[in-house]
């Protein structure tokens, strides 16, 4: 039993209020003005002007020197002090010199860094940023980025840096000679708000260089397992791996499984091979798995999938055309490594950093515990719909609601905890969607039900009317078995979405015999091979005789006879090439619906009649 | 651990703009391997070559495109 003390109650409904508030806030940001603007009638000249502003205490301003502020007389003036502003709006609209005068509403709803360069970071834009500044910039966190090592340039001249290690060359001095390193590490903490550049996910925290890979942008499993224990050992508590491989390595994994326990997150690239399951040091347990999306948001074509994947995020997706469909951050000439440039660079490497810098931010609110933090960057991402081929994996990252989620879970209660984990999980399941349970887009529950229902009352006319008297039911377990099988399949199963495995086993697992047929697709239809007498027929012929199997072959005839009926009557199911047809598809279902419920009754006629007096149930 | 096998591959020789970019040889299947000490020579787009090298399973990459091919000799096709 639950039980729920009245500060727990009290405590969930203020959770709840606060929640509805957050929500109405960020919704519709409250409107922020500091001056008013006064649209003039378009005769006024200077005089006007001037006593107006003596009239009204004010000090009246030219907005610009454009022919539209000109011609219309558009003026503003900054509100002073705590003056009484709804009645001065009030005069103000009343006096014959004034066409309106309404506040000056700011309409930058969210912060927007001012880089230069920073309205072409699509990127960031797509993953939510501007909202999620509102509420931290990583300040306090420190991020190891595993790479090629990084050089500060001058777009990473605010960023803090702290102190990191080479393994390449066995030295304190990290940095990068590839140019790899140093735009993985502009995504996570590029300068922002400078004026210059670009800007970065969480450009509060602070960076270690860890140097693994040479300036091929290679390196062996040795140096990146060190530079894993080395962040772990050194107080990052995010480490970024825009790195890896096809084969795994022990040492690396052992090294993840040391740095998780200290409680470092860890984020890693998917992979660039197009291929269905993520690389290494990605795919470990206790590292979030990063496929790469484009600017339509739509997985990159580079970008792996499946296996491994946990979460999505902007890698870039360039052409020819449009290289800016890439991600901008600066960073070294490949060529030149003394020389610093921007440059659109694209791969799930790009997309790593992304969720590493997230990562930071949810820290930043103070969740720490790396199980956790996955979580939140997994609850909080959009998710994808019908995204068979795990491309996206929970989603795609969104900043702005992961931070919202770390900052209001710290003070929650472990119940309320655990009813918004159960929440998510029925609705990325797609549980609470209405169309679920009535359109059945995944189960149709109701019809199921009533053909297991339909398939044991079938089950119990044979066994009462039809069956000779008195005779003992002559089937065991297996009976059961066979009725659901024939009529309904695990059709829970259904229901169950594991992620990194595509769908079709368990639909297979989850359909009954009828709807075998077609199973290895998503669409409702039933295959009249599978939906007929054949297969009950065929394994009557074949199983009758043997004791054991004999109990699921008459269940499955029942069970598949309530089917079929149903299927030919209430609930019609369109049959594979007579589509069209519907009269020819329903006689069908029905035809061989009697079939069964024939073929059941003379199977349990003839087991009954071999059977001893004493009738021993199998 | 068994000592690395020398073998030969043969493909085309192509640059990817991913991570910055990289250069690979791709198989006529389309199996992809990512060169590693390559010679200046051999980094040419298009070139049809046959690859004598070994396959470096303890590496690991930015690139992230294969395995990685280090690149003992080769010869154009």
């Amino acid at each position: 039993m639950l039980r729920l003390s009245p500060t727990a109650i009290w405590r969930s409904l203020c959770l709840l209020v606060i929640g509805c508030l957050l929500t109405a806030c960020t919704g519709s940001p409250q409107a922020e003005f500091d001056s008013i603007i006064v649209n003039l009638v378009n005769q006024a000249d200077a005089t006007v002007v001037q006593e107006l502003a003596q009239r009204y205490g004010i000090q009246l301003r030219r907005n610009s020197d454009s022919l539209f502020a000109y011609q219309e007389e558009i003026y503003w003036f900054p509100i002073e002090g705590q003056r009484n502003l709804r009645q001065l709006l009030k005069q103000l609209n009343r006096d014959p010199w004034v066409e309106y005068a309404e506040p000056n509403v700011r309409y930058s709803i969210s912060f927007v860094p001012n880089d230069e360069r920073y309205p072409e970071q699509w990127n960031l834009e797509a993953i939510k940023m501007p909202a999620a500044w509102e509420l931290g910039n990583g300040k306090g966190i420190t991020v190891a980025v595993i790479d090629t090592g990084i050089t500060r340039v001058s777009d990473l001249a605010q960023t803090a840096f702290t102190e990191g290690y080479d393994f390449v060359d066995d030295d304190e001095d990290a940095t990068d000679l590839h140019g790899h390193g140093t735009h993985v590490a502009g995504t996570i903490a590029q300068s922002t708000n400078n004026r210059l550049g670009v800007a970065g996910v969480a450009y509060g925290a602070t960076l270690m260089p860890v140097r693994v890979l040479d300036a091929n942008g290679a390196g062996t499993a040795v140096d990146v397992a060190e530079g894993i224990r080395f962040a772990a050992d050194h107080g990052a508590t995010v480490i970024n791996m825009s790195l890896g491989s096809p084969s795994p390595a022990q040492i690396i994994e052992e090294a993840v499984n040391y740095a998780h326990s200290k409680g470092v997150t860890i984020v890693a690239a998917a992979g660039n091979e197009s291929s269905s399951q993520a690389g290494f040091p990605a795919r470990y347990p206790h590292v979030i798995a990063v496929s790469a999306t484009g600017p339509s948001g739509e997985k990159a074509p580079y970008s792996n999938y499946g296996v491994g994947v946990d979460i999505a995020a902007p890698g870039g997706a360039k052409t020819p055309e449009h290289p800016e469909w890439g991600i901008l951050q600066q960073t070294i000439n490949r060529r030149n490594p003394d020389q610093a440039e921007f440059a659109y660079f694209q791969g799930t490497s790009m997309a790593s950093p992304h969720v590493a810098g997230v990562a930071a931010l949810i820290q930043a609110q103070g969740v720490k515990d790396p199980d956790q933090v996955e979580k939140i960057l997994k609850q909080s991402a959009t998710p994808v719909p019908n995204d068979r081929l795990n491309y996206y994996g929970a989603g795609r990252l969104n900043a702005e609601q992961a931070v919202l989620q770390a900052s209001t879970r710290e003070d929650e209660h472990p119940l309320m905890l655990w009813l918004k984990d159960f929440l998510y999980y029925l609705a990325s399941n797609g549980y609470l969607n209405p169309r679920f349970w009535l359109d059945g887009g995944a189960v149709a529950l109701v019809p199921k039900l009533i053909m297991v229902l339909g398939g044991y009352i079938i089950s119990v006319i044979v066994r009462w009317w039809l069956a000779p008297k008195p005779q003992r039911w002559p089937f065991g377990w297996g009976f059961g078995l066979g009725v659901i099988l024939g009529s309904s399949g695990l059709f829970l199963l259904h229901g169950i979405r594991v992620v990194d495995f595509p769908a079709w086993p368990l639909r297979l697992l989850g359909s009954s015999i009828p709807e075998l047929g077609t199973a290895w697709s998503p669409v409702p239809l039933l295959n009249p091979v599978f939906a007929s007498v054949l297969i009950p027929g065929l394994l009557t012929l074949l199983l009758l005789g043997s004791r054991s199997w004999r109990g699921l072959v008459v269940g499955i005839s029942t069970g598949m006879a309530a089917h079929l009926l149903l299927a030919g009557t209430v609930f019609y199911q369109d049959v594979l090439w007579l589509g069209s047809l519907e009269w020819l598809g329903r006689s069908f279902l029905l035809v061989n619906g009697l079939l069964c419920l024939g073929l059941a009754y003379l199977s349990t006629q003839a087991v009954s009649s071999h059977l001893s007096p004493s009738g021993r149930s199998l | 651990m068994a000592t690395p096998t020398t073998q030969e591959w043969t493909g085309t020789v192509e640059f990817l703009d991913l991570e910055g970019g990289v250069w690979v040889l791709t198989t006529p299947t389309g199996q992809r391997y990512q060169l590693f000490r390559a010679p200046r020579e051999l980094l040419k787009e298009g070139l049809s070559v046959t690859i004598t090298g070994q396959l470096r399973q303890d590496m690991l990459t930015t690139a992230q495109v294969g395995q990685v091919l280090e690149v003992s000799s080769f010869r154009t096709l």
